[in-house]
């Protein structure tokens, strides 16, 4: 009996009587079709054993979220996306540019991190970063414009936080280069930015 | 109804009456599993937080939809490998794939990529100790195959449940699982040809 065929027995599940005797007399010849017996049976073991926990503060993540109360969701903006053309009016879409959303690494107190978000928007008003690290308030964290750059330094415990820049105090921006997004909650197909200090 | 599905509905209506607590009590309850299954479905910690709060999230926003003959283990199971399946979709999207080697299945469009690609497989694997070969094995099945496989071979479901939970037909469940298996089977030969 050649191996291929062996391989298509030991896939398969609820062998008859006469198949089984037929595997266990190849395995038994058969070093390398005995190894790939067993590894496929320890896939299984190990796939049942072993248990990937999720952080202590899985519950209370998911929580506070379900108690948050909702940021704004009316023109929810996304650059390079065809959303942009959509929410905002079309003036606004001729002159508004972005430009930067470096994130720069400081450490400060071993315990907090110092992360500098940036974003350039030609024609804003006011500029401010809303994200879980302040329960989404779009007021009170305001960026400063230098040289044609807003920037806003923020120091962080270590973790990973979601946010966007509020453009005016009512258009949503997400960071152009954050490494990472995830879909919001609020607002269907618009994408929350992410930081992670650990992965800066 | 067992005990255990009509617990979860008292504290579903319970939820829906506004006792947010209650859901607090669901998620304790099935965090591990769903957790579980996101981890093995998409082998990095960080996504599988992501994606398994973002099941509880659109579970408690859809609660309403909810139906009482499902089991709300299965339901939960459904909204988590939809998001692992988007999740990889997207990922594929932007990531470069720095391997030579990528399998990928006729019937799925989604590749198959290794999670730790700094290294090439052949020199990598061989010195993998086995806990890492087996990950990279259950990894290595395209991603809906591994749905199914994971499925039953982690959650230890029943071929009809899982052709609930995917919505496939029973006799598809079988044939993704053999094709799961033998594509376990496959791969398992890089570690033996050296």
């Amino acid at each position: 009996m050649d191996c291929k065929y062996v391989v298509n027995l030991i896939s398969k599940g609820g062998l008859s009587p006469a198949e089984q005797i037929m595997l266990n007399t190849h395995l038994e010849g058969c070093r390398s079709c005995k190894e790939k017996f067993l590894l496929l049976d320890k896939t299984f073991s190990l796939l049942k054993n072993e248990v990937i926990l999720p952080p202590d503060d899985f519950t209370d993540k998911i929580m506070s979220k379900i108690e948050q109360k909702k940021p704004i969701t009316d023109g929810y903006v996304l650059p390079f996306h065809s959303y942009f053309r959509r929410l905002i009016p079309a003036a606004v879409v001729a002159t508004m540019v972005v430009v930067a959303g470096l994130i720069f690494l400081q450490k400060r107190k071993p315990s907090e991190v110092v992360v500098t978000f940036n974003i350039a928007v030609s024609d804003a008003q006011a500029v401010t970063l809303a994200g879980d690290f302040n329960g989404w308030d779009t007021e009170s964290l305001k960026l400063k414009k230098q040289n044609g750059i807003w920037v806003l330094k923020l120091p962080l415990a270590p973790g990973r936080y979601q946010y966007a820049f509020v453009i005016d105090g009512k258009n949503w921006l997400a960071d152009p280069y954050a490494k990472d997004y995830v879909d919001s909650d609020y607002a269907p197909g618009a994408k929350n930015s992410v930081v992670d200090t650990t992965r800066l | 109804m067992d005990i255990s599905q009509s617990d979860d509905v008292v504290l579903i209506q319970d939820t829906l009456a506004g006792n947010k607590s209650s859901f607090a009590i669901l998620i304790n309850k099935y965090k591990s599993k769903i957790f579980n299954l996101c981890y093995r479905m998409l082998n990095n910690y960080h996504d599988a937080e992501d994606i398994s709060q973002e099941a509880f999230l659109r579970a408690y926003k859809k609660l309403d939809e909810f139906k009482v003959s499902q089991k709300f283990q299965n339901w939960l199971y459904t909204i988590a490998i939809n998001l692992c399946r988007n999740k990889l979709k997207r990922d594929n999207l932007v990531k470069f794939i720095s391997i030579d080697k990528k399998i990928t299945d006729e019937d799925d469009d989604i590749p198959f990529e290794i999670a730790d690609e700094s290294q090439t497989p052949e020199k990598y694997l061989i010195r993998m100790e086995e806990k890492n070969r087996i990950r990279y094995l259950v990894h290595s099945i395209p991603v809906k195959y591994r749905t199914v496989f994971l499925l039953r071979y982690v959650e230890g479901l029943s071929y009809k449940e899982i052709s609930e939970i995917t919505g496939l037909p029973v006799g598809t469940v079988e044939t993704w699982l053999f094709r799961a298996k033998k594509v376990v089977l496959k791969n398992a030969e890089i570690f033996y040809s050296a």
